[in-house]
This record gives C-alpha cells, sequence and structure tokens, in this order.
C-alpha cells in the first residue's frame, strides 16, 4: 500500500511537472502569437488609410485585412 | 481593424488603430510611454515627427524604396538620420467657396496679406495650432516667411476677420463647402479632397512643401510586420495609391512624376518656379508648444474680444472713409496694439521657456510656473485690447463731436 501511494505520488509529481512545462509552452505560444500584432498610429481618416491596407493585403497575401 | 497571416497558421493581428483626435494628443501618447504598443506613426504632421525623434521614441529604420524620390532644392523628404520618412508632398494655404464669394461679393485672395482685409470680415475660418498639426504648419509658415513679429503681427489681425476657429481642421474645408465662412486656411490636401464644384485653393507664397511622413515606433509588438508596412507605404504601389480621387495627395516618387497629371500640381509648378522656401523644422520643433500656447493665449481664448474691437474700427472706416487721415492715424495705432505679442523673438529662443511649457496639456494640469507664465501673457493682451478700446472710444466721441458740427 505504501509503495503504490509513493508510486501514484511520484506519478502525480511527473504529471505535474509535465503540466507545467506544457502550460508554460502554451503560454509562450500565445505570447508569441499576441506579438504578431501590429498596430497603427495615424491621424488620416479611413478614406486614405483603408486603400493602403488593402493592398497591402493583395501585396502580401500572408495577411488578411479585417475588422476588431 | 486588422490583418490576419495565415503563414504557419498562426494568425497575425494587425490592427489599424485610428486617432480621430489632435496630432498633439498622438504625439501625448507616444511621448507618455507609447503603452498601447503602436509599432508605426502616420501622419502628415512633419513637425511631429521631430518632436517624437528628439524624444527617442522613433525607430532608425533602413527601408528599401523601390521609387527614386523626386529631389527639391534644399528641402529632404526624408529624415537625414534614419527615424522617418516622407510618402506624399503637401503645402498650405487657402480655400474657398466660389459661390459664397460670389453672393457676398468678395474677391478671390490673392496672398496672405489680401486675408488681413476688412472686407473679409466675418468671412474667414481656421483651426488652432494645438488641436491640429496642419494648422500647426499654417501658423510656422507665417512665422518663417516674414519673421516672428511680423508673423505673430498678421496672423493676430488675420485672427480678427476669423467667423470661428474649428476644434478641427477638418471642419475648415466642411464649413467652405457647406457655404458656413467663405475661405479658410488649409493645408493642400485638406481642400482638394472636397471635389465639387466652385471649391477651390491657393498655396501662400512663399509655399513651404512639408513631407507627409511615415516612422516605426519604439515598444511595438512586431517590429517586422512594421518594417514590411513602410516599406509598402513607401513603394511604387503605395505611392501610386496617393493618387486615388479619394486620396488625392502629391507622391514623392520621381517616376510618377513624369505623369502629366501630376504635373498641373500647383506645388509642382511652384518648385519649378523657384517659388518654395525649406520648412525649418528643428525651429518648429523647438518652439513648438509655444507657439500652440501662443496662438490659444493670444486667439482662441480672446476671439470674440478681437473680432468686436476689429469691427469697431472697420465701422469707423466704413464711417469716415479709409483715406481720411485721422482715420489711417488711428487705424495704424491699433493695428500696432491689436498685433503685438507677449514674447519677444528672443525669449522664443530661450531653451528654459521652452522647457517650462513643454508638457502643458490641460488648463486643470497647469504648474505654478505655468499658470504665472500665462497669467502675464493674458494681463498683456488684456492691456492691449484696453488700450484699443480707449483709442476707438476716443476716436467715435471725436469724430461724432465733429459731424455735429
Amino acid at each position: 500500500m505504501m509503495n503504490c501511494y509513493h508510486w501514484l505520488r511520484g506519478i502525480s509529481r511527473k504529471s505535474l511537472w509535465l503540466a507545467i512545462f506544457l502550460c508554460s509552452t502554451t503560454l509562450s505560444l500565445a505570447a508569441d502569437n499576441s506579438t504578431r500584432r501590429l498596430t497603427i498610429l495615424t491621424s488620416f481618416p479611413p478614406k486614405f488609410y483603408v486603400p493602403f491596407v488593402e493592398k497591402f493585403e493583395s501585396a502580401h497575401p500572408d495577411f488578411h485585412f479585417c475588422s476588431e | 481593424m486588422c490583418l490576419l497571416s495565415k503563414n504557419l497558421n498562426l494568425p497575425i493581428l494587425i490592427s489599424i488603430s485610428v486617432l480621430n483626435k489632435k496630432t498633439t494628443a498622438a504625439i501625448d501618447e507616444i511621448l507618455r510611454g507609447n503603452q498601447r504598443n503602436f509599432g508605426i506613426f502616420w501622419s502628415s504632421s512633419v513637425d511631429a515627427f521631430d518632436v517624437l525623434k528628439s524624444a527617442h521614441t522613433l525607430r532608425y529604420l533602413q527601408p528599401q524604396r523601390d521609387a527614386q524620390v523626386v529631389s527639391i532644392k534644399n528641402i529632404s523628404l526624408d529624415d537625414p538620420d534614419g527615424y522617418f520618412y516622407g510618402f506624399a508632398l503637401s503645402g498650405v494655404g487657402w480655400m474657398w467657396n466660389s459661390h459664397y464669394l460670389k453672393r457676398e461679393e468678395l474677391p478671390v485672395p490673392e496672398n496672405w496679406d489680401a486675408l488681413l482685409d476688412p472686407v473679409y470680415y466675418g468671412h474667414l475660418a481656421m483651426s488652432t495650432p494645438s488641436r491640429s498639426g496642419t494648422t500647426h504648419l499654417i501658423v510656422e509658415s507665417f512665422l518663417q516667411s516674414m519673421g516672428w513679429k511680423e508673423g505673430w503681427s498678421k496672423l493676430l489681425l488675420l485672427s480678427g476677420n476669423l467667423a470661428t476657429v474649428t476644434a478641427r481642421s477638418f471642419s475648415v474645408p466642411e464649413g467652405v463647402g457647406s457655404g458656413r465662412f467663405g475661405i479658410g486656411l488649409v493645408i493642400d490636401f485638406l481642400a482638394q479632397s472636397r471635389n465639387r464644384s466652385g471649391i477651390e485653393f491657393r498655396y501662400g507664397h512663399p509655399v513651404f512643401p512639408v513631407p507627409a511622413g511615415i516612422a516605426g515606433l519604439k515598444g511595438g509588438e512586431n517590429p517586422a510586420a512594421a518594417e514590411l508596412f513602410l516599406d509598402f507605404v513607401l513603394s511604387l504601389d503605395g505611392q501610386k495609391l496617393l493618387l486615388l480621387p479619394g486620396i488625392n495627395r502629391l507622391p514623392v516618387s520621381r517616376t510618377l512624376h513624369s505623369d502629366h497629371a501630376l504635373k498641373a500640381s500647383g506645388l509642382l509648378s511652384l518648385t519649378e518656379q523657384n517659388g518654395l522656401q525649406p520648412y525649418n523644422v528643428q525651429l518648429s520643433r523647438k518652439r513648438y508648444q509655444l507657439v500652440n500656447q501662443l496662438f490659444d493665449r493670444m486667439i482662441t481664448f480672446r476671439l470674440r474680444e478681437r473680432r468686436h474691437l476689429w469691427k469697431r474700427m472697420i465701422d469707423l472706416e466704413k464711417r469716415f472713409g479709409r483715406k481720411d487721415p485721422a482715420i489711417a492715424t488711428l487705424r495704424t495705432a491699433v493695428i500696432k496694439q491689436l498685433g503685438a505679442v507677449p514674447v519677444s523673438y528672443v525669449q522664443s529662443q530661450n531653451p528654459s521657456l521652452h522647457e517650462m511649457i513643454k508638457t502643458v496639456s490641460t488648463e486643470a494640469s497647469l504648474n505654478k510656473a505655468q499658470r504665472k507664465l500665462f497669467k502675464e501673457w493674458d494681463i498683456f493682451v488684456s492691456r492691449k485690447f484696453s488700450r484699443v478700446k480707449d483709442l476707438l472710444d476716443q476716436a467715435e466721441r471725436s469724430f461724432s463731436t465733429e459731424k455735429r458740427r
């Protein structure tokens, strides 16, 4: 019974560490994901900047224009 | 709005936050530490770029332009140190509504000085440099072409003709377009974006061609994407977008300047006629807040009084004739008082004065030294107004007595 307890406790620790590792990796990926955000500060009106953003999107297929 | 990248199935969000506020609010936000992590600053105000550069908030970048830039004598379109880049050219002047001028039987103003003519009393509008970066360019154009004292004097006298000082620069073309006022002091693209019949624009002389710019900001979340977007705006593809009817801006690409439509641009004609003067952005940056504060203290906050006194002078001229020697003497005295500025040119160059008012944002946030300084300016203006009132009272009394005789 005691051996089983130690085994379970060991497993739990390993699981715990695994969970912490996976969690931190996920969080780090999420953080990396959020850093892929570019915000542009401009006083130009939409009439001015929307054509630029749309053309930029068509020139760079990786990017997609969307509404927040 | 945002852009998403499909690359590696990891979305790249590029949100475009639009600042529908004054340029100075954008500057304040960046100077406070760019807490919203903006990656790009994109604006018409060359002054704003220089202010941000001097505060070390801009990134050094070396964009790859695929189009050669037009060369204008003594005028640098890009920051020589590589912190911001020009993508469009602009100049300031005045726009007018031809239908309005015809209805009011007013001539088209030929130059800046003409706007001081009493015939335009109540027919002009402009914004304030503290709320509009492009209006700051207009005010600096006066100061840099005529000098500190003369430039302020002209602005102060012109303000007597203003119907209003608008809170936003685009309210000026809106008001001219709707016929609320006849003439508006604006930057070229605000006038040219109104493709309506009867709306016209003229550059002031000399014209100060200023580049609208783009720069990378320190503290942005995605520097690589910022560089990509900046490269695109400066590319030939980006430059061509400036010619769209809704945008209507003058590109800096030499390739596009061979286009016939662009050759007709008033700004380019002036380039060829040597009618240009380089805009001193360093000078403008040093006194940026000083000019903004002086304009508001002398004009924006005192407009009603200025208009009232100027109207009394105009009425006297109408009643007794502008050529009357006594009226001419009175006019000279009134102009001297109304055109006086509480800060001399020498004082305007004092770095400690610039430092003292560097962080003025709201009236409630003024510190003790700022309150004291502004109170001195207010007293100076009040004394000048009081002197003008005395002169006008005296003239009205003596002219009335003479008339009775």
